[in-house]
Order: structure tokens, then C-alpha cells, then sequence
């Protein structure tokens, strides 16, 4: 009885005229970001943070929280009719929804690929009620010990997502870490680690780490490509068949049921979750040839898989207050700026915005099917707004971001740092996602680790003599044992490559 | 020479710079001891682990070879840099529609892709939709001309 009267609490946070038009807001620049290439959903809630200041807490999370879902579909529009994935998460949908387009179902597949998603965006969101609440009760038992053997977890296992060297994956963590500690410290009353410059004392702005390293960085190597125009298909019929619609309950049903489950995972999300969908789907097809040539199948799974997945990557943050990819940080960023530190207590401490944030997510949901299968049309002629124009207004965003958080023109700089780092970064095959994660999770497994040092008098064995700590870190030991397995990782990497 | 340096060896050296960097911030923070931990006691740990593992990183690059080294491109690299530093620049004494004009001017440099008869529209328009949205709409405190 507690879900029920918990999701009439989250309605009636969700439904208030504020909150509805925001969560539109969100949902309508997350479609489209998502349909534009070259811009991606992280730098974009990045640079939208400042503009969230002046909103309720709920509602700029409710809106960012749009933002993210809402590119997670306008990227599957432009990969099922333009074969550009706008979202690393539809790469999987290019397979079978561009072919499905190219066969002239390009209708059938955005339905299908609306309904999927809507199905499982409802399923993710009921399961959040459900386990929200049991799983934060969890982490409340949880001392520094227990703590800091998690975020050890949730790092490591971030890794195993990072699509590139793992050793270098390891080295961005650091890093991240590093520059995540410099500034304040409790202990001291001089900030530390910023040359002494007073512009730094409140350490380097998240915000200009990550407009930096996923924005600016972004606009330098997409001009050094050739991004070609695209030329869109016809769209005929949006009514999928009855044919296809019978094809397509068993792998919805399924894509929502392993993007649910991978993505609570840490490191895990929309990504993982939509090409392992895919996978299954395609090995027990009694007819596996058709994949890659316009099965329906191909497009329902991952559809509904990286929905639920992105659904179900909030359940970390918002029940340990442990962010598990990219997007999650930025979300942890903007709680922290709202005043809210992300722990198990939000969920008890903040219950109207919690609970408003998972009833708006479903809202949200609904909104994208309404939305997106008449504007079609609409989003196709966005693609054919040339890069040319695109980019000196992406500029524009990342400075007016950054900049007016403090009104700091040295914010700026930083970000002009923090793009030149992320271009070499990308150059080098070094994952910008791990860094950002250790800047997020540095200063909260400092914390830990010096009380759990300060309770045991120093004893780094204080953590094997947790039960629950004992569990995480075997875990932990069990998927660095399993990346040194060469099979692992050479299906890892094929799996993130996309075939 | 080129035999040395790979892309392995220049992902190496480009962390034992980060290193070097993470060094110079550390300054002469309180390191403390493990069961009462200073400020300095992470901070200066990890620094020897980005060290440590850049070295390892660019010793193996030599050892055993590399990744082929990757090419780039200064143009777009330096224009778009500049470009957020005019607007960093400007924009406290001289503005919004001065920075907006500046850095965009600067932009759209950065790529052989653009045309430039098209560059004072856009830069007209960015200007105009920067003071409507961000100063008149949002309400962030901005000057819009030059004070």
C-alpha cells in the first residue's frame, strides 16, 4: 500500500502546471539533441545546469531527467531513418531499423520503437517504486566501510563499460579523482591543491569539467570529420501491421526485463542494455538471418531495453547516492547545487521530490509518444540544419553555461583546459567517462575512507570485517578477474563496438 | 625516432604530464598518517599512482610498441580554444552582444566548412537570441553592452 500512496505523492508532484511544462521542456531539447548529431545528452544537461538555478529542486531535476530520456528517443528516430545514431544507444536500432526503413517500414519501426519504449519506461518506472524504497532502507545500514567498498564497486565496474584500454580507463579514474579533491577540504582552513589562486578555491567548476571534456572537446574532433548531409527516407505508414505487432510483444517484453536489470548495474545504463537485448533476441530467433536486414524484432528490443535501462540507472543514484555513468554524475552534480548531497536518505529526507522525479519520468514517457510520432516530420528537417551553423552555436552554449553559474570568467578558462585535456584524450583512446565519475566520487570516498581509517585506528583490514563490505569487494575482484580474461573482453569489445 | 614514439609511448608521457601537473598543485599540504588522514594524504597517494602508472604506460609503449600515432588538427583545435577565451575575456566588461560577436566571429574560423557570407547573420542572430533568451528571459545578470 505504501507504492500506491507513494506514486499518488509523485503525481501530485508531477502534474503541477511548473513541473508538467518543465518536464516538456526537458523531454523537447532532449529529442532534440538527440536528433542532432555531434551534441550529446551529457554536455547538454552540463550546460543547462546554470539555467535549472532559480527552479524548485524537483522541477530542474524533473526537467534534466527529460532531457536524457527524451534524447534517448530522438537518437532512435534519426538512427532508424537516417542510420545516425544520435545516441551511443541506438547504435544497436541502426541495425534492423535502418534496413526496416530502407524496405519502406520506416513508420512501422518509429511505432514500434515508441510503443517499446513506452512499455518499458512504464515497467522501469513501477520497479524503481518498488525496489527504491527497500534498497535505500539497504544502504542506510551502511557505515563508511561499507560505503567506500561500494564506490570502490561501482568504479571498477564503470570500467567494464569504458569501451577502450581498460589500464587507461583505470588512469582517467585517477585523475578524475584528483581533480575532484582539489579545493575546500573539512579539515583544513586553507583549500588545497589550487596553486593558491582564490579562483580555485572552491575547487575546479563540475560544470566546466564536463562542458569541457563532452562539449567542447566534441566540436573539435566532429571538425576535423566530414560530417556529410543526410539525406532522409518517406515515411509511409506509422501503423505498424498486425504482423508485427505480434513480433514484437515477446522482445519488448524481454528488451524491458534485461535493460531493467542492467541497468541498476553499476557502469551498466542504456548502452549495455540495448546491445545486449539485441544479442539475445537475435540467438533465440528461430529465424536469425533476418536480423540485420529489417527484423521488427531488432528494433523492438533494444528500443524498450535502452528505455528501461536508462530508466533503472537512476536506482543507484537516487537510493545509494551512487552515480553509475556520465549522465548520473551530471544528475549528482545538479543535486549537489541544489543543495540535496545524494545518499539513501533522499528518498526519505526529500520524498515529494523523489517520488516526483520517478512519477514525472512515466509523464515524461507518455509525452515522447504523443510527441514524437506526428513531429516526425519536424525532427527529419532538423537534420538538415548544417553543422556549419550548428557548431558556433554550440560554442555559444558551452561559454553562456559555464560562465553563468558564478559569473566567473576563470570558469571559462577552465573549460577551455578541460576541452584541450578531452581532445587529447580522445586522440589517445582515453575515456572521458571514468574521469568524470572519480571527480563526482573522489571527494565522497575521501570521506569515507578517512573515518573508516579513524574508527579502526587505522587498520586497512577494518574492511573484511564487514559482511556487506566483504560482498561488494569479492564482487569487485570477480569483474577485474573477469577483464583479465582475454574472451571477456574481446566479446566486451565487440559488443561496444557494435559489431 | 619514430620507431620510440607511439601512440602508446605519447599516451605515457601525456599522463606523466598530468602527473607532473597533479605534483606542482600539491604544494605543502598536511599529508598526515593513515588512521588520521591530512588534507594531503589522497591527494599526494594518487599523484604517485598517476605517476606510476603514466611510466608504466610509456615504458611498455617502448618495450613492446604501440597504437599508431594519431594525427591532429591545430585549426580546429586552437580556433575553437580561442573562441571560448574571447568570449571568457569579453564578456565582463564588454558584454553580451560583444562576446556573442567575438567568439562566434572567431568560431567560425575554425572549420573550412563554413561560408563566410553567412557569419554576420549568424553572429546578428546569436547575439540577438543570447540578450532575449539568457538576459531578458532567463534573467542572469549580464551586461548587454559594453559598460
Amino acid at each position: 500500500m505504501d507504492l500506491i500512496s507513494n506514486i499518488a505523492l509523485g503525481l501530485s508532484v508531477a502534474v503541477t502546471p511548473v513541473n508538467l511544462f518543465f518536464c516538456f521542456v526537458g523531454v523537447l531539447v532532449g529529442t532534440l539533441i538527440g536528433v542532432l548529431p555531434g551534441i550529446g545528452a551529457v554536455a547538454t544537461m552540463a550546460m543547462l545546469l546554470p539555467a535549472t538555478f532559480h527552479l524548485a529542486p524537483a522541477t530542474s531535476l524533473i526537467m534534466l531527467a527529460g532531457i536524457y530520456y527524451g534524447a534517448q528517443y530522438g537518437g532512435s528516430t534519426t538512427a532508424i531513418l537516417v542510420k545516425l545514431p544520435g545516441e551511443a544507444s541506438s547504435v544497436a536500432t541502426v541495425l534492423d531499423g535502418y534496413a526496416m526503413a530502407q524496405n519502406g517500414r520506416a513508420g512501422a519501426a518509429l511505432s514500434i520503437a515508441a510503443i517499446g519504449s513506452f512499455v518499458a519506461g512504464t515497467v522501469a518506472t513501477l520497479l524503481i517504486a518498488a525496489f527504491g524504497p527497500w534498497l535505500a532502507k539497504l544502504a542506510l545500514q551502511f557505515g563508511p566501510v561499507e560505503y567506500f567498498s561500494l564506490m570502490v564497486l561501482g568504479l571498477v565496474a564503470s570500467i567494464t563499460l569504458a569501451s577502450g584500454s581498460v589500464f587507461k580507463a583505470v588512469i582517467m579514474i585517477f585523475v578524475g579523482m584528483f581533480l575532484g579533491l582539489a579545493g575546500p577540504d573539512a579539515n583544513s582552513p586553507t583549500p588545497r591543491l589550487t596553486f593558491g589562486w582564490p579562483q580555485l578555491a572552491e575547487g575546479y567548476s563540475f560544470v566546466a569539467l564536463a562542458v569541457g571534456l563532452f562539449g567542447l572537446s566534441e566540436i573539435m574532433i566532429n571538425l576535423e570529420k566530414d560530417l556529410a548531409r543526410v539525406m532522409p527516407v518517406a515515411l509511409r505508414d506509422l501503423f505498424p501491421t498486425r504482423d508485427e505487432m505480434r513480433r514484437s510483444w515477446g522482445p519488448i517484453w524481454r528488451g524491458t526485463a534485461i535493460g531493467s536489470v542492467l541497468g541498476v548495474l553499476p557502469g551498466g545504463g542504456a548502452l549495455l542494455a540495448s546491445f545486449g537485448a539485441y544479442s539475445i533476441e537475435k540467438k533465440i530467433s528461430a529465424t536469425p538471418e533476418r536480423f540485420g536486414h529489417g527484423a521488427i524484432e531488432g528494433v523492438a528490443a533494444p528500443e524498450a531495453a535502452n528505455n528501461a535501462g536508462a530508466q533503472t540507472s537512476f536506482i543507484p543514484l537516487l537510493t545509494l547516492g551512487v552515480p553509475s555513468n556520465a549522465i548520473m554524475a551530471v544528475m549528482a552534480g545538479a543535486m549537489t547545487i541544489q543543495g540535496i548531497a545524494p545518499s539513501p536518505k533522499v528518498m526519505t529526507e526529500h520524498a515529494p521530490l523523489f517520488w516526483g522525479m520517478i512519477a514525472s519520468m512515466w509523464i515524461g514517457n507518455l509525452m515522447l509518444v504523443i510527441l514524437n510520432l506526428p513531429l516526425v516530420g519536424l525532427w527529419v528537417k532538423l537534420l538538415q540544419v548544417p553543422y556549419r551553423l550548428l557548431y558556433p552555436l554550440i560554442v555559444f552554449f558551452c561559454c553562456i553555461g559555464v560562465y553563468s553559474i558564478n559569473n566567473s570568467a576563470f570558469d571559462v578558462y577552465v573549460a577551455v583546459g578541460f576541452g584541450i585535456l578531452g581532445y587529447i584524450m580522445i586522440k589517445l583512446d582515453f575515456e572521458p567517462t571514468p574521469l568524470l565519475l572519480g571527480f563526482i566520487l573522489g571527494p565522497m570516498m575521501e570521506e569515507n575512507l578517512k573515518r573508516a581509517m579513524i574508527f579502526s585506528g587505522g587498520d586497512p583490514t577494518t574492511f573484511l570485517h564487514s559482511k556487506i563490505s566483504v560482498v561488494l569487494l569479492l564482487m569487485t575482484a570477480g569483474l577485474l578477474a573477469m577483464l583479465a580474461l582475454p574472451n571477456v573482453r574481446k566479446t566486451r569489445d565487440i559488443a561496444l563496438k557494435g559489431d | 625516432m619514430s620507431r620510440v614514439l607511439n601512440g602508446d609511448v605519447l599516451s605515457g608521457l601525456f599522463v606523466v604530464l598530468i602527473g607532473a601537473f597533479a605534483y606542482a598543485s600539491l604544494g605543502s599540504v598536511e599529508i598526515g598518517v593513515i588512521r588520521d588522514m591530512g588534507p594531503g594524504y589522497l591527494p599526494r597517494a594518487l599523484v604517485w599512482m598517476i605517476l606510476a602508472t603514466g611510466g608504466v604506460l610509456t615504458v611498455r609503449g617502448v618495450v613492446r610498441g604501440g597504437a599508431a600515432l594519431p594525427e591532429f588538427q591545430a585549426r580546429p583545435l586552437l580556433l575553437i580554444s580561442l573562441a571560448t577565451v574571447v568570449f571568457g575575456a569579453t564578456i565582463d566588461q564588454l558584454g553580451m552582444v560583444v562576446a556573442v560577436v567575438a567568439s562566434t566571429g572567431v568560431a567560425t574560423l575554425a572549420s573550412s566548412i563554413t561560408r563566410h557570407r553567412e557569419t554576420p547573420i549568424l553572429c546578428v542572430l546569436l547575439a540577438l537570441g543570447a540578450v532575449l533568451v539568457f538576459i531578458k528571459g532567463l534573467g542572469l545578470t549580464i551586461p548587454i553592452w559594453p559598460r
